[in-house]
């Protein structure tokens, strides 16, 4: 229950129609795809509140502190962590209102927005100016603000790097209700939002992957990119992760193509996929690894960029697979602006589960990929659910996709087991496979990321002295408490 | 016991080499002194340095080679400086992911020399002398030093030691069992692997980094352009952004130029060099390198811009000019032209910059060079050569005075080193009260680079 003074106070600053108690509406904003499976302990907020206004949002922080109330930001809400459903009641800032494009910056190719402002429409203006943003492989109807500074892969990281790197500079209010903006924009007076550093230690990433513990995002300024004379999508098909590996490094380490991503099985299928039934059929006549490419750039470029592309898709026992599809400009515009309508109910569960989707998300490298491959398949064909072929083929369900970032560097890792989340027996087996997952990555150098949905807690941890530090900045920020308490759980945290 | 006594009489304790110096041989300083040098051999060592500081509560600046205080004035008082040299470690190279591992001794021959053999390069800064730290370099200037093609960020993760002597690991490297933690994205709190950049050692030390290295192309072009003003140039900046040519793109003044091409620093000709030379490098395999020099063709035709593969009247210019990005002595020479070089570093709109050089140019001998970080907006050097020894003491005092009306017309000093603290972060207060608050938890004792930054 919200104090009815809390409550009026809210009111006041952003009118009654935009803030409420009815349990309704409350419950309404008390579950996503993930809580059903009831892996955390939830609870409804005891208030939902819309502000529209940076002020607006810096006077609800000042509410919140004055009562000690939990304050939980909500950007699209899809984050499959269930990261902005409140473990402890309290206030729901719904940022939606907050979806105005402030200003497209055509000489630095910037564009500066609230955080509401949904892929689909930022990329929409853009290309209307001649620019274009990496998008990532969520639904368009992600918001900008949140994406940002909570997703991670692109459409075109192997060019530009994964998503907190178009980050140019933010505004925050922070939990005392303060106002930050880092980078070029912390200077008062000058107006300028182009740089993205500093001034001195560089604070740029405060908001990123804190959930919402750091403050709130009322501003944002990302970079985009000139659109290229040609977007030419290429995928290659192989059957054999030990052909497809060694031609994707070549490509990568040639620092060819804006986008590559390399799917393992199920995955790519699984997006549009309707039903657990749907994506099995779609499977079977899948090729088993896809290497999902975009070349973008002059004619001479792409050109270049392609003949390296069939060479090396050649060399290595493959075969490029979009060369006569009648659907072809579907490719385009899934990398340009990743359509919604791709993504089925199916894929967002299967996304959205405790592991049903991504068994783990692994910062990693390019070295590991058959080696990751290679572990998860032969736990999953051990396993009494996984390998029995009656049940569910294995053999196809096993998915990974991997994302280098430019040059190869690194590569984020990401892999699991298909099936739908709520079937009792897979939840059973994936209590059994995941621990022994974990523990066949860690033998091979491949430490999961700790802040995706299906990390929980005890099975690994982040070093005591990252921690540590966190817990410092995070109590300097916030001593009262009163950012989304509750969101990383004690055990992950300790 | 004074404080230098204190400094000698710790490291002595704790069996450090260590030695005397001038105060001067460090910092920019009018103060006359001495100070006691550390010098670790090991990153232990290290640790026991900084946990007997936090315990003695003695000040302490971090040194690295190359590294340098600029516009960093010392108080008489200060007495130690921990000199990093000798953690100097190429502790790995990994070929398959082309990353070394290094310590903050590494300098760029060093590193350069080694990676060079397995067919890999380092990015270097073109105006950074190559017996500088390339961590500390990078993590102190690199927001500053871009190479378009790869952006600001060379270093992926990092150990950083923090004032009161414990390590922290960045990015994937916070997690158990990366075996090769080379992902900035790892755990919650992404802040952590970039707060380090730009703190002017302040809230830490990097003591190990995992760069990134890029493969040595055997076809490495260079081109010319001349312009006779900015605003031009960077037309031709824009388009070439979008066609995505050129791994180092540079543009000089004449007196600049004159400094990267000769030899020795008084025999400098500048005549014959053009208002603005834009110079550009491309590398990459031969015909990848072939088709950017037919696309750079047709674009600078459309915009009526000459090609140069020389530099008119200057033979193997196009040679010097590759051998000084691998392996840079340019700044060595700078700094003895004339009276002596003053340099300052900012961050600038392309559109903007005609008019901040319209209010320095009359200083002494003013040069400049511009690197294009990011679409319309470049890292801008304003360099002034003073003209006599006397000229040497006033021309910081001059600047100090000519560097709101920078700030007001467009400069944005990133790295804002030395009295430039104090002007950007009066226009930054709630930037700067957070730094104040996140220094105050990691260095209560405020021993580590005291008083830099304001914090
Ligand atoms: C099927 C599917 C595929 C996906 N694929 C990708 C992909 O390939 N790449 C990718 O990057 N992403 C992908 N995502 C999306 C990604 O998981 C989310 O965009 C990201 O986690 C952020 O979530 P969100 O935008 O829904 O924000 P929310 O769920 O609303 O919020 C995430 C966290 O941020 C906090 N928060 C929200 N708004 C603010 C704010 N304004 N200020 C401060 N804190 C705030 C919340 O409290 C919460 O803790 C995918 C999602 C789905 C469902």
């Amino acid at each position: 229950m919200i104090e009815p003074a809390v409550l009026e106070r809210l009111k006041d600053i952003v009118g009654s129609e935009f803030a409420t108690d009815d349990p309704e509406v409350c419950i309404a904003y008390s579950r996503d795809l993930a809580t059903y499976l009831k892996f955390g302990k939830y609870r409804s907020p005891d208030c939902v509140v819309l502000p529209s206004t940076t002020s607006e949002v810096q006077n609800i922080v000042a509410v919140a502190r004055q009562f000690k109330t939990p304050l939980i930001p909500l950007g699209s809400g899809i984050n499959v962590a269930s990261a902005h459903i409140p473990r402890k009641g309290g206030i729901i800032m719904d940022l939606r209102r907050m979806n105005n494009i402030l200003e497209i910056d055509e000489e630095a190719v910037t564009a500066t927005l609230q955080p509401h402002v949904t892929i689909a429409r930022m990329s929409t203006e853009l290309q209307r100016k001649g620019f274009f943003i990496p998008v990532p492989g969520a639904p368009s109807t992600v918001t900008v603000g949140s994406n940002y500074t909570h997703g991670n892969t692109n459409k075109a990281s192997l060019r530009f790097g994964f998503q907190y790197s178009h980050i140019v500079s933010v505004e925050m209010v922070l939990p005392d209700g303060s106002l930050l903006r880092t980078g070029s924009w912390a200077d008062a007076f000058s107006g300028d939002r182009s740089w993205p550093r500093g001034p001195g230690p560089d604070l740029t990433l405060l908001p990123r992957y804190a959930l919402g513990l750091h403050g709130i995002v009322t501003g944002i300024t990302i970079k985009a990119h000139p659109l290229d004379d040609i977007c030419l999508p290429i995928w290659a098909a192989f059957e054999h992760v030990e052909d497809a590996t060694p031609a994707f490094v070549e490509m990568v380490h040639r620092e060819i193509c804006t986008g590559s991503s390399l799917y393992g099985g199920f995955k790519y299928n699984s997006y549009s996929a309707d039903t657990a039934e749907c994506a099995w059929r779609q499977s079977r006549i899948h090729p088993e690894f896809i290497l999902a490419l975009t070349i973008q750039g002059s004619k001479r470029r792409v050109a270049f960029e392609e003949k390296v592309v069939r060479e090396l898709t050649d060399k290595n026992n493959g075969r490029i697979i979009t060369d006569r599809l009648p659907f072809y400009q579907m490719f385009v515009d899934t990398h340009m602006a990743m359509s919604a309508s791709l993504y089925s109910e199916f894929a967002f569960k299967y996304w959205a589960s405790p592991g049903a989707g991504p068994s783990f998300l692994g910062p990693s490298s390019m070295d590991k990929i058959i080696p990751c491959f290679k572990a998860m398949t032969n736990l999953a064909s051990e396993d009494e659910a996984f390998g029995d072929v009656d049940w569910g083929n294995w053999e196809f369900n096993r998915s990974m996709i991997a994302y280098p970032d430019q040059g190869g560097h690194f590569a984020i890792i990401e892999g699991g087991i298909a099936a739908h989340p709520t079937d009792p027996k897979a939840i059973k087996a994936y209590k059994r496979y995941v621990p022994k997952l974990i523990k066949a990555l860690a033998d091979i150098g491949v430490s999961p990321d700790q802040s995706r949905a299906n990390t929980r807690p005890g099975e690994f941890g982040i070093s005591p002295e990252y921690l540590e530090l966190a817990e410092k900045f995070r109590h300097a920020l916030d001593e009262v408490g009163i950012m989304n308490p509750g969101v990383i759980s004690p055990l992950i945290y300790r | 016991m004074t404080n230098l006594d204190a400094s000698l009489a710790l490291s002595q304790r704790l069996d450090i080499e260590v030695s005397k110096e001038r105060l001067s041989n460090y910092f920019t300083t009018t103060v006359e002194g001495t100070v006691s040098v550390s010098k670790p051999s090991s990153l232990e060592e290290l640790m026991e340095i900084l946990s007997e500081n936090q315990r003695e509560r003695i000040p302490f600046i971090p040194y690295a080679p190359g590294f340098e205080y600029i516009f960093q004035e010392v108080d008489s008082e200060f007495s130690m400086i921990v000199d990093v040299s000798n953690l100097d470690r190429i502790v790995d190279v990994d070929e398959d992911s082309r990353v070394a591992s290094i310590e903050p001794g590494v300098t760029f021959e060093s590193l350069q020399n080694a990676v060079g053999k397995k067919g890999l390069r380092v990015l270097t800064s073109v105006e950074v002398p190559k017996s500088s730290s390339v961590l500390w370099t990078y993590t102190e200037l690199s927001p500053l030093y871009s190479w378009p093609r790869y952006g600001t960020e060379p270093v992926l993760t990092m150990n950083v030691l923090l004032p009161n002597g414990k390590l922290v690991k960045t990015g994937a490297g916070a997690l158990p069992n990366s075996g090769k933690p080379y992902s900035p994205i790892g755990p919650p709190f992404t802040l952590l692997g970039r707060m380090w950049y730009g703190s002017q050692m302040t809230l830490g030390l990097p003591v190990r980094g995992y760069i990134k290295l890029k493969t040595a192309h055997e076809s490495n072009i260079v081109r010319f352009f001349k312009f006779d003003d900015f605003l031009s140039l960077s037309k031709f900046l824009a388009a070439l952004k979008r066609l995505r040519i050129g791994e180092e793109i540079l543009a000089v003044t004449p007196l600049e130029l004159g400094l990267i091409l000769s030899d020795k620093a008084d025999k400098i000709k500048t005549t014959s060099y053009p208002n603005w030379l834009l110079i550009l490098v491309m590398r990459g395999y031969e015909e990848e390198v072939a088709y950017q020099k037919r696309d750079l063709l047709q674009e600078a035709r459309k915009l009526g811009v000459k090609v140069l593969d020389e530099i008119e009247g200057q033979k193997n210019s196009a040679a010097k000019i590759l051998k000084e990005i691998q392996s840079p002595t340019w700044m060595s020479r700078a700094r003895t032209y004339q009276g002596g070089r003053f340099s300052i570093s900012f961050i600038a709109e392309d559109k903007k910059i005609p008019d901040l050089i319209q209010l320095v140019s009359h200083l002494d001998n003013f040069s400049s060079f511009v690197l294009p970080v990011d679409a319309g907006r470049s890292h801008c050097n304003f360099a002034f050569h003073s003209r006599s020894e006397g000229r040497k003491q006033s021309i910081p005092d001059e600047l100090k005075k000519i560097v709101p009306e920078l700030i007001e017309h467009g400069a944005f000093f990133s790295r804002p080193f030395g009295f430039l603290s104090e002007m950007v972060y009066a226009r930054n207060k709630p930037y700067h009260k957070l730094l104040k608050q996140f220094k105050q938890d990691l260095d209560p004792n405020n021993l580590l680079c005291r008083g830099r930054l304001g914090i």
